[in-house]
């Protein structure tokens, strides 16, 4: 029976609870977790948590398995969101007032040269901890098995990431981006050399195609500072946000990070286990247990889980979250300390009368600008189309499930490393040196047909010799995951090498100089 | 009034019933519109019209020019030669990657991968693919000299003045 006074009673009584009644509506679960099953909770009932499964592996925590490179190049892209973002607030993207305004962030708006620094800096380490992170995977051999369409989405981002990192490049508009921009956008139509070459040019033209695509003209103008704007900071961060989600997912149903077959027991000898328990604990997991599991600890299915325990795995919460946390704070941190010691350059205003001399891309371009010097279609679209399907292919090319999860699979992998290592070492620095002495074909023979020289130059001459040492390699060891460590070894060397050379000594007009102290002012 | 099956595809050992045929078709034609509605679509990103100034531009009257000696147009990026014939135009744009070339004791040399050319734009080292490109020289009714920087001509033609 409700009188007025029990009706403000009551209300009175909500209003005090209200606190207690708010929190309850949001929580689902209760809060500190203390059992493993609420500990599963705070993670599958969680929106941002539930991409983790609630128990990971112990082994998949060991820093010197994965390095972390994965968690930190996703890290530096949220950070790249959020500075990104701050950036946005001041920058105009047209070509009258965009220099101006990164003159302004940088030098008036509160914070502004921090965040931009930050901005900058996190975009070169994402793409070096990309560059290590598909480096780690390969060598684990974490490609094989259900894991291979992930290492195609890996791929995808890959691609992703540096078409965000070429698209912001220009945005800047002075005269490092405008000449790097200029020359992309004519590597983008450089098939054009080939169709002239081919003398079908007027027929079928992707190049120009390609070209008038990217940059909306003839010459980089305001169309091209929208059409990279739209590309930087919405088409391409959402595809990468879409990739970045599939990704993790396929982590997720791939049975989580890869780990070697002997995992468990790496792990329990770790901890002090005698062996005695450990042998008793081998073999397939006892089907018909003595205890009883959750049903967010046994899943059926095709993964690599089946048939094995939890017993080596532990409750992401709390651990597993600390780890990432802490993974997070310290990439933010170098960020931090990065950001506030080092500025990122601007150079003058894009001035279309004047090239820089010399006009460098970014150091991870750089490896490509050198290939390109040779020849602006191979070195520019068809030498990275190539590299980038022979990497595509390597899951399926290399199918051997042994040692996954195993650096190198092995000690005999290892070997190969390091022999595939000193060749290409070898190999690299004699064709540079030969090239730098002697030159190349035009120069000895200057009516050349282009043609030839599309087909034979230094880049076409390092794919053919490294593809011959992997076939070779391929002979003498019988195993494709030897033949791959082979490939993958001799082509990351190629591309240190090449970068080096692009970075240290490559001055004025591309000529090859021991030092800069060197180079000719102008 | 009862019709003998339809034989689709006229190959007797396998017939497509109606169906089958009814469903491919319908799959087909959804393919065939989204397609079109695709290349449509990307009718949007392709530039039809450049925001570039006019490729025609005027350079002056030839007494401007003394006989046997180039000039550098820098705005538009071409080298105007005179000879006793006449007038040529020489892009100035290294046709390797778009840089712009810079003058030489002897010629031209670009300086993003160091393509050298002669004075008659010949390639005779570094990457770019072929010559510098020569435009077409012609005259306004005004009596001023143009250069149509989208009209490539053979290095011998010469706007005799």
């Amino acid at each position: 029976m409700s009188t007025n006074e029990s009706g403000i009673k009551v209300f009175l009584d909500n209003l005090k609870n209200l606190h207690r009644t708010a929190r309850d509506s949001f929580r689902r679960f209760q809060w500190p977790p203390k059992s493993a099953r609420e500990r599963s909770q705070a993670v599958f009932q969680n929106f941002f948590l539930h991409i983790h499964s609630t128990r990971i592996h112990k082994y998949s925590l060991r820093p010197s398995f994965t390095l972390c490179l994965g968690l930190i190049t996703f890290f530096l892209f949220l950070l790249l969101c959020v500075t990104g973002v701050l950036l946005m607030v001041y920058y105009n993207p047209s070509t009258d007032h965009a220099y101006n305004t990164v003159k302004d962030i940088s030098y008036v708006v509160g914070a502004g040269r921090y965040m931009r620094n930050m901005h900058r800096w996190a975009a070169h380490a994402m793409v070096l901890a990309l560059l290590l992170h598909m480096a780690r995977v390969f060598y684990t051999g974490s490609y094989k098995g259900t894991r291979k369409f992930n290492w195609a989405i890996g791929m995808g981002l890959f691609g992703v990431t540096l078409m965000l990192s070429f698209s912001g490049y220009l945005l800047p508009w002075d005269q490092l981006a405008y000449w790097a921009i200029t020359i992309g956008a004519n590597i983008a139509g450089s098939p054009t050399e080939l169709t002239d070459a081919l003398g079908m040019t007027h027929m079928f033209d992707p190049g120009g195609t390609m070209k008038h695509l990217l940059i909306g003209g003839n010459t980089v103008g305001q169309e091209a500072l929208i059409r990279f704007y739209l590309l930087h900071v919405i088409i391409l961060p959402a595809v990468c946000f879409v990739l970045i989600g599939v990704h993790f997912w396929r982590i997720r149903k791939d049975g989580g990070l890869s780990r070697p077959d002997n995992a468990d027991e790496i792990v329990m000898r770790e901890e002090g286990v005698p062996e005695a328990e450990i042998a008793a604990q081998k073999g397939n997991f006892n089907l018909n247990p003595t205890k009883t599991y959750g049903l967010m600890e046994l899943v059926k299915s095709k993964t690599p889980l089946l048939n094995k325990g939890p017993d080596q795995t532990i409750l992401t919460y709390p651990t597993g979250i600390w780890a990432e946390v802490a993974v997070f704070m310290l990439t933010v941190a170098v960020m931090m300390l990065l950001a506030y010691f080092f500025d990122a350059p601007l150079k003058e205003l894009a001035n279309p009368a004047i090239p820089e001399n010399p006009a460098k891309a970014p150091w991870y371009f750089l490896g490509l600008q050198e290939l390109v010097s040779y020849s602006a279609f191979m070195g520019g679209v068809g030498i990275p189309g190539i590299v980038v399907f022979g990497l595509l292919l390597i899951p399926y090319l290399d199918r051997e499930e042994s040692f996954v999860g195993v650096w190198f699979s092995g000690k005999e992998g290892k070997k190969i490393a390091l022999q595939s290592l000193l060749f290409s070492s070898l190999f690299m620095v004699s064709l540079l040196a030969f090239t730098v002495k002697f030159g190349w074909l035009r120069n000895w023979f200057p009516d050349i047909s282009q043609l030839i020289i599309i087909f034979v130059n230094p880049g076409t001459i390092i794919v053919l010799v490294y593809a011959l040492w992997s076939i070779y390699t391929l002979q003498r060891t019988g195993s494709t995951r030897k033949a791959a460590i082979a490939l993958f070894t001799c082509f990351v060397v190629g591309f240190i090498v090449l970068t080096i050379m692009g970075v240290y000594f490559r001055g004025p007009n591309w000529e090859f100089y021991w030092s800069p102290s060197q180079w000719l002012l102008h | 009034m009862s019709r003998k099956t339809e034989n689709q595809g006229g190959n007797q050992e396998s017939k497509m019933n109606r169906r089958d045929f009814l469903h491919k078709a319908a799959v087909g034609s959804l393919l065939g519109a989204g397609a079109m509605a695709f290349l449509g679509t990307m009718q949007l990103p392709l530039p039809k019209v450049f925001n570039e100034p006019p490729s025609i531009f005027k350079i002056g009257s030839p007494v401007d020019f003394p006989i046997d000696t180039y000039q550098l147009i820098a705005e538009k990026n071409v080298y105007i030669l005179r000879n006793r014939e006449g007038m040529r135009a020489l892009s100035a744009i290294c046709t390797h990657l778009g840089c712009i070339v810079t003058e030489t004791a002897n010629g031209f040399q670009c300086p993003c991968h160091g393509s050298k050319f002669t004075l008659d734009g010949n390639v005779v080292s570094g990457p770019a693919p072929r010559g510098l490109d020569w435009l077409e020289v012609e005259m306004a009714p005004d009596g001023n000299l143009t250069v149509d920087l989208d009209k490539k001509v053979a290095m011998e033609k010469v706007f005799s003045v």
